[in-house]
């Protein structure tokens, strides 16, 4: 069962657009990375699907319930942290916890505890006193405690120094492996979510490039370098799937994004007959740069 | 509902200390001119020195509020993507229901429960108290209502001052342009909703519609455009409505067609058209009412006020209904016409009412027929007056009986001529000004203070005129100086104070069956 669903969505602000025609799933129990560089469409596809803002074109669907019908049950069973959520900053850790209890039946006091003790929260601290990293802490602990069948991260890691995004990501690996959650995060930081996620979807101005699981990502993508013994190389009519190719003196550097060790083996044998060729798995932070490379490659050319 | 009490006690916690500030001012407003407006006697400087304070002090209340209102909108903003609830188990109507009773309970409850205490220390009693709170809370809930409908659709406060400032100025626009409906009172208490508080519940209830609908729907640009639709309608209204200030709600008619109102006390009076004077003017007419009571209605401290009066010209069926108007004389062309009448005190259980018409209604648009005949019926308000005290002509002695505190300043010589200068004070509970005449507006009843000057030794009694009332009204308080003219006996003299509040309204049907000058103009 997909837990959140995108059917050709599409938000436009005036004549810019935001998501074009983004058509995603999510399945239950997988935490799905929703990358890409800035402006690309990330928080307003998670808006769109929080009802926070309306579609131009499209649906999309939480829970099976249409966004735009989003109520308090369907609420309840969501955890939302975003960089940009105005908290009450008047109330301290303690208010805020108590504050929202109320409106969540499965509030989970034993879990509140454990996430305040492993969060180091100053429960008598006023909100506004808190330090960033601590703030989206208490936020990310009053979206944890309730423990929400989806949780939604919206760039949680933004301004937050290294020792804060390792504790915030230990936080949510922890909650995330105690129990059967769905969480969609969407970051331009690859190295953070990289340990999160099981699933990427990757968005460049507006538009979906790619959705798939990490393993099978990764698993598609090699950084190839060919080593050339005569200098002699035909680049020009090279596979579609090379992306960033490059040359430097006898080596020949590209990534491939259709990895399948025989073909990719054979399409360089065919241009490269006396190269050394050798194939390196890749994380997922150089899959995210090629591909954000090739697409402004191809802007570029299609611009010209 | 738990779960609105939960939010709106969260609200309630976050702007209690600003609204205790606030609360602070509105008590001070009400208790400032009674502490500073001393026994001493003042001069109209003084008078217009705390006018301009309290009217100081009622802007900086008014915008406060607004400010306080706005704030607590925007705790939990409706415009945008940010706000926190948006992404909680929170409905948008949840909240709704939450930010009203929250702004009910801070802007409108709080500061009538704190000034029920001052009421109470001034003397107020239950009714009065009741009636203040209530009128309070609705001055309170119209301010806020209208607060709440530009804080719902701004974004932060500056975005909230310049829409408020709009708001107010296209209000008051559509107000001037409703205007000359809006100076007509309801013709008879016993109507219970005319169109004026209709014009008026719409232009207070149109942004309320706003506050809704965005808290409902959050889709900020419609709910703009809705403001705009709201205020094209309601300002073309004003210019081009043509409609008639009548009730909405009309009095039953009794078996002769003429309007009956419940009668309380029916056999005690009766009224007579007495005599019929034709006047210098075309149509203009004096009818002589006598008003006859008996029973337990011949009393000493008993008179009759005029409430109205309705008139149906014979064998047409055009109404001539009975306002007064204090300005502008534009009567509506055979519908209404201006009259008043006046009475004089009852002595002996008889009075005698002159009742005139006025000017020729809308003579410029239609030329004025000489009316045949009329029936008609009065609406009349028996007044029962009750000993409030007495207290000796001279300087320093006060009266203080339940809310009403007079107090003797001193005797004024002016010219040939002895006034006596009183500090009054009493309960204003509905805050309307009708000070002129001593007769107190505004209040659970008409009221009306008379004052009689004794003279014991040389068996002297003299009925004061109400003389001037200078006031300063706030917050259901009027405090003031009131100058009675007394003759030279005065000093040394007992002053009495007698309080007339309105006992019942009553009609009796009257008819004339030809009007002067009408016969004459039927002869050929």
């Amino acid at each position: 069962m997909n837990i959140i669903e995108t059917h050709n969505l599409t938000r436009r602000f005036g004549p810019t657009e935001a998501v074009h025609d983004l058509t995603l799933a999510v399945p239950e129990g997988s935490v799905c990375a929703l990358l890409g560089p800035n402006g690309a469409g990330k928080s307003t596809t998670i808006k769109v699907l929080m009802n926070l803002l309306r579609p131009t074109a499209g649906w999309s669907r939480v829970f099976g319930v249409d966004s735009l019908q989003l109520g308090e049950r369907e609420r309840a069973r969501i955890g939302y942290v975003s960089e940009n959520q105005q908290l009450p900053l008047w109330m301290t850790v303690r208010q805020l916890l108590d504050y929202c209890r109320p409106f969540y039946p499965a509030w989970d006091r034993e879990l509140e505890k454990t996430l305040l003790a492993q969060f180091a929260l100053p429960e008598d601290r006023k909100l506004k006193h808190l330090s960033r990293g601590m703030l989206m802490k208490a936020a990310l602990l009053s979206s944890l405690a309730y423990r929400p069948k989806l949780l939604v991260l919206d760039e949680p890691f933004s301004g937050l120094d290294a020792l804060v995004r390792e504790e915030f990501v230990h936080g949510v690996l922890e909650v995330s492996a105690s129990g059967d959650w769905t969480v969609l995060v969407s970051s331009h930081d690859i190295e953070e979510v990289e340990r999160l996620c099981d699933r990427v979807a990757l968005l460049d101005r507006g538009r979906l490039q790619l959705d798939e699981t990490t393993e099978a990502l990764q698993a598609r993508f090699r950084r190839v370098e060919v080593t050339l013994q005569d200098g002699d190389a035909k680049l020009e009519a090279r596979p579609k799937t090379w992306l960033g190719v490059e040359r430097a003196g006898g080596l020949v550097r590209f990534v491939e994004s259709r990895y399948e060790r025989e073909a990719t083996e054979r399409a360089c044998r065919e241009r490269f007959p006396e190269a050394a060729v050798v194939a390196q798995p890749m994380s997922l932070r150089e899959i995210f740069l090629a591909l954000a490379r090739a697409g402004r490659a191809e802007a570029k050319g299609v611009a010209a | 509902m738990k779960l609105i009490w939960h939010i709106a006690r969260k609200d309630v916690r976050r702007m209690a200390g600003p609204v205790a500030l606030w609360c602070a001012l509105v008590v001070a407003r009400a208790v400032l001119p009674w502490l500073a407006m001393g026994s001493a006697a003042a001069d109209e400087a003084t008078f217009s020195f705390w006018g301009a304070i309290l009217r100081l002090m009622q802007t900086a209340e008014v915008c406060v509020g607004c400010v306080l209102v706005a704030a607590l909108v925007h705790e939990d903003h409706v415009t945008g993507t940010t706000a926190w609830w948006m992404t909680r188990p929170i409905s948008g109507g949840r909240l709704l229901g939450a930010k009203l009773l929250s702004a009910g309970l801070l802007l409108a409850a709080a500061p009538a429960l704190m000034l029920s205490a001052v009421w109470m220390i001034a003397g107020f009693s239950a009714r009065e108290v009741a009636a203040a709170a209530v009128w309070c809370v609705v001055v309170h809930g119209l301010i806020v209502t209208m607060a709440l409908g530009a804080a719902a659709l701004a974004e932060n406060l500056a975005q909230f001052l310049f829409g408020s400032l709009l708001l107010v100025v296209i209000v008051f626009a559509a107000l001037f342009g409703f205007e000359r409906y809006l100076g007509v009172p309801p013709p008879a208490p016993l109507v219970q909703a005319s169109e004026r508080e209709w014009i008026v519940c719409t232009i207070v209830l149109w942004p309320a519609g706003l506050f809704v609908h965005q808290f409902l729907t959050r889709r900020r640009t419609r709910t703009a455009a809705l403001l705009g639709v709201g205020l094209a309608l309601v300002l073309s209204m004003g210019v081009a409505w043509t409609g008639t200030s009548r009730p909405l709600t009309r009095l039953g008619l009794g078996d002769d067609g003429i309007p009956v109102a419940n009668s309380a006390n029916d056999e005690a009076v009766t009224v007579a058209v007495t005599r019929v004077e034709a006047t210098d003017a075309d149509v203009a007419a004096k009818l002589a009412l006598r008003v006859t009571t008996t029973g337990s209605a011949t009393d000493s401290f008993l008179y009759l006020q005029r409430v109205r009066g309705e008139w149906q010209r014979t064998g047409k069926p055009g109404e001539f209904t009975v306002y007064y108007r204090q300005k502008e004389p534009a009567i509506r062309p055979d519908e209404h016409a201006a009259m008043t009448i006046a009475g004089e005190t009852p002595k002996g259980g008889a009075a005698l009412w002159t009742v005139s018409r006025d000017a020729p209604p809308a003579s410029n648009t239609r030329p004025q027929e000489k009316p045949v005949g009329f029936r008609g019926v009065v609406w009349l308000r028996s007044m029962r007056g009750r000993l409030l005290g007495e207290l000796p002509a001279k300087p320093g002695a006060t009266l203080h009986a339940g809310s009403s505190l007079t107090r003797i300043v001193e005797f004024k010589h002016v010219e040939e001529k002895t006034f006596l200068v009183l500090e009054e004070r009493d309960a204003l509970p509905m805050c309307e000004y009708w000070l002129d005449t001593g007769r107190m507006r505004g209040r659970p009843g008409e009221v009306e203070d008379a004052y009689v000057l004794i003279d014991q030794a040389n068996s002297r009694a003299e009925l004061l005129e109400p003389g001037t009332f200078d006031a300063l009204v706030a917050r259901a308080m009027a405090t003031g100086q009131r100058w009675l003219e007394v003759p030279a006996w005065a000093e040394g003299a007992t002053l009495r104070k007698v309080r007339f509040e309105a006992e019942r309204i009553f009609s009796r049907p009257l008819a004339i069956e030809r009007w002067p000058g009408a016969a004459e103009e039927k002869q050929p």
